[in-house]
């Protein structure tokens, strides 16, 4: 409740939305501020597969090329 | 202000708004299914014909996911992730690194390369209409005049699509991606019933430069501008997804592996035919009604992404104050002013149509490493999201004057480094081009410039809202 009156003091009329998307807003981003987060940032095994991803198909065929055409 | 102008001002208020996990539409599988679609598209031909102009099959394919993995992975850190968490779309995320006034001026860059995509686009389905006359009639219509008049037509008939609203796009949508991979479909059929496969592998490039090593870099250089090419895109869809493990792997899956398939296509017909023009293969290989009707299905295909793009860049357009109280019809108008005059240059613009992809690189490159930057390293995965909405100076992502000035820079001056590097409109090329790549070494220059100025400038002046 704090801090959706704190989210109405400070961003009330500067929004440059109509007062129905204004409100709209404000409730959202009360329940943003209060999880920290609309969902959850990815896992720690995700960027391991990324990483490996990145270097396997993206790097690793450049150099491949690089050594034998170059 | 008519009702259906009330609509539109009110999505674009709407559409700024965070997209809340219940509200969510797409699961892992939805999204890759959307993602594919949306990426196996007739972009994937003309991507596929140009590759084809410097690489044999062989090296397109393997060009093609290196550049696409490589540039779809950092665009996806750049805009799916940050979306996803917070549930704001790519140009709202922007504002936190380039400023309000920044983000709009961004917008304009944006709908410039747009208009270039749907110039090509238009010019394609000139070229299709031409195809199937000529073929019909014995005569041949393939002067430029033709090629203006009906691009002007399709335009004006895209523009027509567009202003009857999103209704009439999603009816257009919803048919073209099932119809454009029954045309995949029977491409792929038709080259291995009567080439194969092992035969166009043998094929050499139409085109290549001298050095085996500068033609791979050309067609890699080229997929990373075709995976760059779908930043303004991809943030809002990530906004739909209900995990950040749905809102990235799926583009690995379409944007890369999926596009890849088209492009690899693309390739093969490309030299099939011995042209890089997707307009010319069809008749040819599929034979006349066939080849027509593939024609009809591939122009659908394309007046419905024109309108797509006419529609969410408008949209776009629309959060520019002295665009947001204009009709539609005028909003519209100016994204179609430049295009209608751009098409009296339909034949060079689309036979030079790798300039667009260079011009990607040079545009969503910088700002993918900015936006990674800022996110994850100067911003530990945390945004203050009133930031986003409070539109006055006190806004702590106004910076100075509504612009974040080492952004600003940054940007500007990738572009000399581009240059140094690699000339996107002749693709001239320096010495230097040969150990990196002009996309690679902007890459490398935006991160450690953004990161340094920023820790020098905006860090030490307590402007950006980096100090919580």
């Amino acid at each position: 409740m704090e801090s959706m009156m704190s989210i109405r003091e400070e961003l009330t009329g500067k929004t440059e939305m109509s007062p129905d998307n204004e409100n709209d807003l404000f409730i959202r981003l009360e329940e943003i501020e209060r999880e920290g987060k609309i969902v959850d940032p990815l896992p720690k095994a995700d960027w391991i597969g990324i990483a490996a991803t990145f270097l396997v198909l993206g790097i690793l065929p450049l150099l491949y090329y690089a050594i034998k055409l170059f | 202000m008519s009702k259906h102008e009330a609509n539109i001002n009110s999505e674009v208020q709407f559409d700024l708004l965070p997209i809340m996990k219940k509200d969510r539409e797409y699961g892992f599988r939805d999204y890759s299914f959307v993602i594919t679609g949306f990426a196996v598209a007739t972009w994937c031909f003309l991507i596929g014909g140009t590759l084809a102009l410097f690489v044999d099959f062989k090296l397109a394919i393997i060009a093609s996911i290196s550049g696409n993995m490589i540039s779809i992975i950092l665009l996806s850190m750049s805009t799916s992730l940050p979306s996803a968490k917070y549930g704001v779309d790519g140009f709202t995320s922007s504002i936190s690194y380039l400023g309000h006034n920044g983000t709009k001026s961004y917008l304009v860059l944006n709908a410039v390369v747009t208009v270039g995509w749907t110039i090509v686009l238009c010019t394609l389905v000139s070229r299709s209409v031409i195809q199937i006359l000529n073929h019909l009639t014995g005569k041949d219509f393939s002067s430029n005049l033709y090629v203006v008049l009906f691009g002007l037509i399709v335009a004006f008939f895209c523009w027509f699509v567009t202003l009857r609203g999103p209704h009439m796009i999603k009816i257009m949508s919803s048919i073209v991606v099932p119809v454009f991979l029954v045309v995949i479909v029977v491409l792929i059929f038709i080259i291995s019933k009567n080439v194969g496969w092992g035969e166009i592998a043998q094929m050499p490039a139409l085109e290549p430069f001298d050095d085996p090593w500068l033609n791979f870099l050309i067609a890699f250089e080229l997929s990373l501008g075709a995976g760059f090419s779908w930043w303004p895109n991809i943030g809002g869809l990530a906004r739909i997804c209900k995990t950040s493990r749905a809102a990235f792997w799926p583009n690995i899956l379409g944007l890369v592996f999926a596009a890849t398939v088209g492009t690899g296509l693309g390739a093969a017909a490309a030299l099939l035919i011995g042209d890089s023009d997707p307009a010319s293969w069809m008749i040819p290989i599929c034979g006349g009604a066939l080849g027509i009707l593939a024609l009809i299905l591939v122009s659908i295909a394309n007046i419905s992404a024109n309108s797509i793009m006419i529609y969410t860049t408008s949209l776009g357009l629309k959060q520019i104050k002295a665009l947001f109280r204009q009709r539609w019809f005028i909003v519209t108008a100016v994204y179609m002013i430049p295009t209608f005059i751009g098409l009296f240059w339909s034949n060079l613009i689309y036979d030079h149509f790798y300039f667009i992809l260079g011009l990607a690189c040079l545009i969503y490159c910088p700002i993918s490493m900015m936006a990674v930057v800022d996110f994850f390293l100067l911003r530990n995965q945390k945004w203050d999201m009133r930031q986003f909405y409070n539109k006055t100076p006190e806004s702590k992502f106004y910076f100075w004057k509504g612009f974040n000035p080492v952004a600003v820079f940054v940007f500007i001056s990738a572009t000399p480094v581009y240059y140094f590097f690699l000339d996107p409109i002749s693709l001239e090329y320096t010495a230097a081009f040969r150990y990196a790549t002009a996309t690679g070494a902007v890459a490398v220059y935006c991160t450690i410039m953004y990161y340094i100025l920023s820790k020098m400038v905006c860090f030490k002046m307590k402007k950006g809202g980096y100090e919580q």
